[in-house]
């Protein structure tokens, strides 16, 4: 199975911002709103020295999506396709799941109830609720499965104006993030805590990955405070759902 | 998106109507077609299958080759010319925002009178012929009444060019006073001019950091400000190995990824340099060969160098002398192929700016670093022809009293504008009544905007050609509403640096509103004045013609993907090499500057420290803003909203101040800012606090960035002049800071040495 | 007055004031009923308003003014944009979906906007438009122009003139559009299309 990954090097990162606005239109994704983004972090003391890095972050695409588990939307079964061999594999899926064969989290944007469990869950504030449409829906990095799809590469890897971005799949050994992930250390933003497999990585100096982890490195399992809801909210939802006209 | 069925409806629905005739005051015809975009192209997401217009970004100077993606005639995203050898697919964070200024419901749309007071920003619209009408009414009563040099131009950038020749039409000495030179590169371009003979840096620099061993930045924060082909250059030469110094009292951005990082006592960097260049001569570390055969005046800069020892620049400038010695050892171990950054921005403290560049192209010269693989290097012409018509010929004559004689090397460049602003407020030595301001926003770029806004208090008549209400279009009588870079033509843009290319700009949509391009404007104001340039209808025609003799055209051009590509010629043999100065050498010690009774060798002259209880003031830019110019725009402004002022930790803690903190500084003047978050960090030295520049707008039409954050322009209300050209400082105010009402006295942790004198605030009773 | 006629007189009200509006007799007429209407209910909000004074030769440069501050440039932003976009897209940009919005209905009456100085969902090509189908009886796509586009932001955009404290003239020009908008959608799109059969008055 594949996985696209993607790998960012703050050796070579400048904290541009040109990968959040390139999203952005790419997206059209409306203000103050963001599938991905730059937080620059420092200058700060490390026990590495002084560090003036940067978190350039998009949704990890993780192993174990927790957003994915949270979704209470009901279940439909749907038929994938390996883009690569052609393969096809039939699964039940909520609103939100992860492409069997590209493993990209994604949203299935006219079933999304637009509950926000799957935002709250994030421990990485990847996901946002677009309240600003007449109907509430999540909306998150796609990976650009779109566009790679056309032939394109991401955006925000087409934009970087220094390369810092790389991107490919996770599961072909010759691929550069292969290479980078298994032979250079890039490593995954996690934590003791929260560790759920996520699929961009980061390389850097010692004293900035120091800073990076943390500053960002999440701690907090949100999911468990979504999914441990008092008892018949996930069916108050639903009800809820069901009775509106457009669901009808 | 919204769905769109009812499309597929539209061909009954238009047979029906086909024969009626519609009416409606000129503002529908029948629909010619159906879908303004293809079927395809429609279900497509994102910018995938749109239309594609190539152009060039003005999102700032640098000016990045880009595509516009347009569907159903919007702009839905820019990207980089993909053959573009310089930035390919990529354009920086502001060039990815640009659609956001086209769409900005702030924009200017009209031309416009003034209908309130100046300042306030209330107006009516009027027509293009009324606007310009009015204009040429006003420049022509007041050369009459006061003569031609009542007449004065602030221009900068690609909207400014065409209406200079206006201004030059009407006799005036200042009919250009680029801010961009006076406030900005004047210091480095004169002293590069008369070393290395050339522009090593003006709006470009032409320095090889992507092939260099080693590099010195000193002041420059490359990645903070961005400009997409040369931090390319930046972030290539470092993955390939080369080491870094930095130097900066701010641990910068780049000072992240130093080898070594010098924090410097803010204006003392002259003296670190002196002290280099003498230890270099000293130890031999030095070109030998270089300086033998291709440099002027090594002797004398030897014996005036021998006083500055790195003992002596440690105590100047507050540094370990170890990491001093450690830093130009080894940027000596791999001379010559070491880029010395020249920096732009050089308006640091007035009188020893052009020194300080100086040193810099003397250091540069002693590593032999010239023309060779890492140094500065030769920039590769790729010029069109001019067209004909396009510029005026006026005979230069210097009038009997005028604003340039005080500053030998400002007259070329224009009147510096601190004497422009003089003039108009005093009435002396001639009085000015009437400026012109295009494409630059002088109250935010100029030091003391409380001078400069007294000034056009006393002007006849004010007018500027702006995209948005920004502090200084407020202020005017008359706004011509300018189109953006993406709905006009101006010019063929060719690069000269190390991936030569030329491309031209082009409109990637049509005009919103009734803008207007700067040729259109400045054709009109031609024509009205009997002035006898610009002689073409459109812009294509002298496009055309300027790409004549290179066997192209605007077709063939945009056939080719908008953008040819030349092999660069960056170096020389050391055998061929000749310096475009008089001698066509590298002239250590500049014999002009000594006819000029200035200083034909750089020495230290002392910049005074702050006063007691307060730092200085420094600033410097963010990779998500161009100067206060992109401040309104939606996405931007989204990305960083507001500034915040880096004080230092233990400087913070000493005075009760936290991380987050908002305060009010207050400069020497008593001058008060904006209510600014303070951002406690271990990155800046104790006696300088740091503002990103840009922002506290102070013009209510901006309403997205209006208020947000605190202006460094409105806080440097000091200033000297550089005696060369006449050029503004920016670094010498200072501030202190007031919380909740409180002032608190900035304590001094690092000890002054006797040979920097301090500020005086002088009492006023 | 015939429908299509106010809409199309409202559609001049709201361009730019390059004459004084006392010379247009339709808005001159509009106004006198609007005046009218309002002394007879006796419920105006304002009983200082006089929408005539304003629309006179001699008043036309504050006219002018105040055309540029409710509608084009003025400090802390124009009060009330005149596009369709800004209401209804995200970020109250310019020529975003609600400008999208306008094309599709424009286009589907088999018409298209003449590339002007504004943006074709400006007030005045929207009312137009308004005017321009009632003169040919296009009441099924109208009723849906009314119902899926202007109703959902011509309230707002009258809130936002209310709330700038507009010149009489303006305010009255806002007010009378929407109740005839209003009037229009209670007659087309619930009572049958009585006044296109019969080319009455609203």
């Amino acid at each position: 199975m594949s996985q696209y990954a993607m790998v960012i090097d703050l050796n070579r990162c400048v904290g541009c911002h040109a990968c959040a606005l390139a999203c952005r239109a790419e997206w059209q994704v409306p203000v103050p709103y963001h599938r991905n983004w730059v937080k620059r972090l420092g200058p700060d003391k490390t026990p590495e020295g002084l560090s003036y890095t940067f978190w350039p972050g998009l949704c990890n695409h993780c192993d174990h999506p927790v957003c994915v588990g949270v979704c209470p939307a009901d279940k439909v079964e749907r038929e994938f396709k390996n883009p690569k061999t052609g393969e096809v594999k039939k699964m039940q899926i909520a609103a939100t799941y992860k492409d069997p064969f590209t493993g990209a989290v994604l949203i299935e944007k006219d079933r999304c109830i637009g509950c926000g469990n799957c935002v709250a869950a994030c421990p990485y504030s990847a996901r946002y609720l677009n309240e600003q449409l007449d109907e509430p829906k999540a909306d998150k990095c796609t990976f650009c499965v779109e566009r790679i799809a056309a032939g394109e590469i991401p955006a925000c890897v087409k934009t970087c104006i220094v390369d810092a971005r790389i991107f490919g799949d996770l599961s072909d050994k010759n691929s550069e993030v292969y290479k980078l992930v298994h032979e250079k250390g890039a490593k995954p933003l996690s934590s003791k805590e929260v560790d759920i497999g996520p699929n961009v990585y980061y390389l850097g100096k010692k004293k900035n990955i120091s800073l990076l982890f943390t500053k960002c490195a999440p701690h907090e399992r949100k999911w468990e405070k979504v999914s441990s809801l008092p008892p018949g909210r996930r069916e108050m939802l639903l009800a809820a759902i069901k009775g509106l006209p457009s669901f009808s | 998106m919204k769905r769109r069925e009812f499309i597929k409806l539209s061909a009954a629905v238009c047979a029906a109507l086909g024969a009626m005739e519609l009416q409606g005051r000129g503002l529908f015809r029948p629909a010619v077609s159906l879908g303004a975009t293809e079927g395809a192209a429609q279900c497509l997401t994102g910018s995938l299958g749109a239309k594609e217009v190539t152009s060039v970004c003005e999102m700032c100077f640098w000016r990045c080759p880009i595509v516009g993606k347009i569907k159903d005639g919007k702009l839905v995203k820019i990207e980089g010319n993909p053959k573009s050898p310089a930035n390919g697919p990529r354009v920086c964070a502001r060039g990815n925002s640009g659609s956001q200024l086209i769409y900005d419901p702030d924009r200017m749309k009209y031309p416009m009178k003034r209908v309130g007071a100046r300042g306030e920003g209330k107006w009516a619209k009027i027509s293009w012929d009324e606007a310009l009408d009015e204009i040429v009414h006003n420049m022509q009563k007041v050369k009459k009444e006061y003569g031609p040099n009542a007449i004065a131009y602030f221009d900068h950038g690609a909207s400014a060019v065409f209406m200079r020749e206006i201004f030059k039409s009407t006799g005036t000495e200042n009919y250009t006073n680029e801010p961009a030179f006076f406030q900005c590169v004047g210091p480095v371009a004169i002293a590069y001019l008369n070393t290395a003979g050339y522009l090593v840096s003006g709006t470009r620099q032409y320095i090889d950091m992507g092939n260099a061993k080693a590099i010195l930045l000193v002041g420059s924060h490359i990645g903070e400000n961005v400009h997409v082909s040369h931090v390319r250059e930046f972030i290539a030469g470092l993955n390939k190995g080369a080491k870094l110094i930095v130097v900066d009292p701010r641990f910068s951005a780049p000072a992240d990824k130093a080898d070594i990082y010098l924090p410097i006592r803010p204006g003392t960097d002259t003296a670190l340099l002196l002290s280099w260049i003498n230890y270099v001569i000293q130890k031999n570390l030095y070109d030998n060969a270089f300086v033998k055969d291709h440099c002027n005046g090594f002797e004398k800069l030897r014996e005036s160098v021998k006083p500055y020892t790195i003992e002596w620049a440690a105590k100047i400038c507050d540094l370990n002398p170890k990491d001093m010695k450690r830093a130009i050892e080894l940027l000596a171990k791999y001379r010559p192929n070491v880029a010395i950054h020249p920096g732009r921005h050089s308006t640091w403290y007035g009188k020893d700016d052009v020194g300080r560049h100086h040193a810099l192209a003397i250091l540069n010269g002693l590593m032999g670093a010239v023309a060779v693989p890492g140094g500065i290097y030769f920039p590769t012409p790729v010029k069109p022809d001019k067209a004909k018509g396009m510029e005026l010929e006026v005979e230069e004559t210097e009038p009997p009293v005028s604003l340039t004689t005080e500053y030998p090397y400002s007259g070329a460049l224009g009147t510096p504008t601190a004497n422009i602003i003089k003039a108009t407020l005093t009435g002396k030595p001639y009085p000015i009544k009437l400026w012109g301001v295009n494409g630059v926003n002088i109250l935010q770029t100029i030091p003391n905007p409380y001078d400069t806004m007294e000034a056009i208090k006393k002007l006849d008549f004010i007018f500027c050609s702006e995209i948005l209400a920004n502090e200084t279009a407020i202020w005017s009588d008359i706004i011509l509403p300018d189109a953006t870079y993406l709905e006009r033509y101006d010019a063929i843009y060719a690069y000269d640096g190390l991936t030569p290319y030329l491309t031209v700009r082009q409109p990637v949509v049509d005009a919103m509103f009734e803008t207007k391009s700067p040729y259109w404007v400045a054709h009109q104001l031609a024509k009205k004045m009997n002035v006898d340039v610009f002689p073409y209808e459109k812009e294509q025609d002298y496009l055309n013609l300027q790409l004549q003799p290179l066997s192209l055209s605007l077709e063939k051009l945009n056939a080719q993907g908008g953008i040819i590509a030349f092999p660069a010629k960056p170096y020389r043999d050391r055998k061929d090499l000749k310096l475009p100065t008089d001698s066509g050498k590298y002239e250590l010690y500049v014999e002009d500057f000594a006819k000029n009774k200035l200083d034909p060798l750089p020495k230290f002259i002392p910049v005074t420290a702050p006063p007691k209880g307060y730092m200085r003031l420094v600033y410097g830019r963010v990779p998500m803003h161009t100067f206060s110019r992109t401040m309104n725009n939606l996405w931007l402004n989204n990305e960083m909203p507001e500034n915040e002022l880096w004080v230092n930790d233990g400087i913070a803690a000493k005075i009760g101040i936290k991380d987050g903190d908002t305060v009010i500084m207050e400069n020497q003047d008593g001058k008060k800012s904006n209510p600014v978050k303070v951002k406690v960090t271990a990155g800046i030295r104790p006696d300088a606090a740091y503002l990103p520049h840009g922002f506290g707008s102070k013009s209510p039409l901006l309403t997205k960035t209006y208020n947000k954050g605190a202006s460094d322009q409105f806080m440097i209300t000091r200033y000297e002049n550089d005696p060369y050209a006449g050029s503004s400082s920016h670094r010498t105010s200072f501030i202190r800071l007031i919380k909740d009402g409180k002032t608190l006295d900035i304590p001094e942790i690092r000890p002054l040495p006797p040979e920097i004198p301090r500020f005086e605030i002088k009492k006023t009773a | 007055m015939e429908a299509a006629f106010i809409f199309h007189c409202l559609s001049e009200a709201f361009s730019f004031p390059d004459t004084p509006p006392g010379a247009n007799n339709g808005i001159v007429a509009l106004l006198s009923q609007f005046s009218a209407d309002a002394n007879s209910k006796k419920t105006t909000t304002n009983p200082a308003i006089n929408p005539i004074e304003s629309i006179n030769a001699e008043n036309l440069s504050e006219l002018q003014a105040e055309y540029t501050r409710l509608f084009i440039n003025a400090p802390h932003g124009v009060p009330a944009p005149p596009y369709a976009s800004v209401y209804l897209s995200d970020n109250r940009r310019l020529m975003q979906e609600g400008y999208d919005e306008a094309i599709r209905f424009y286009l589907e009456a088999g018409i298209e906007p003449i590339k002007g100085p504004e943006p074709a969902d400006h007030i005045f090509y929207e009312l137009e438009f308004i005017a321009m189908l009632l003169d040919i009886g296009q009441s099924v796509l109208l009723c849906r122009f009314l119902n899926d586009h202007i109703l959902k932001w011509y309230p707002q955009f009258l809130e936002h003139i209310l709330r700038a404290g507009p010149d009489p003239y303006y305010e009255a020009i806002a007010k009378i559009t929407m109740s005839s908008l209003i009037n229009l959608e209670k007659e087309l799109c619930h009572e049958g299309e009585s006044i296109l059969k019969n080319g009455g008055s609203l």
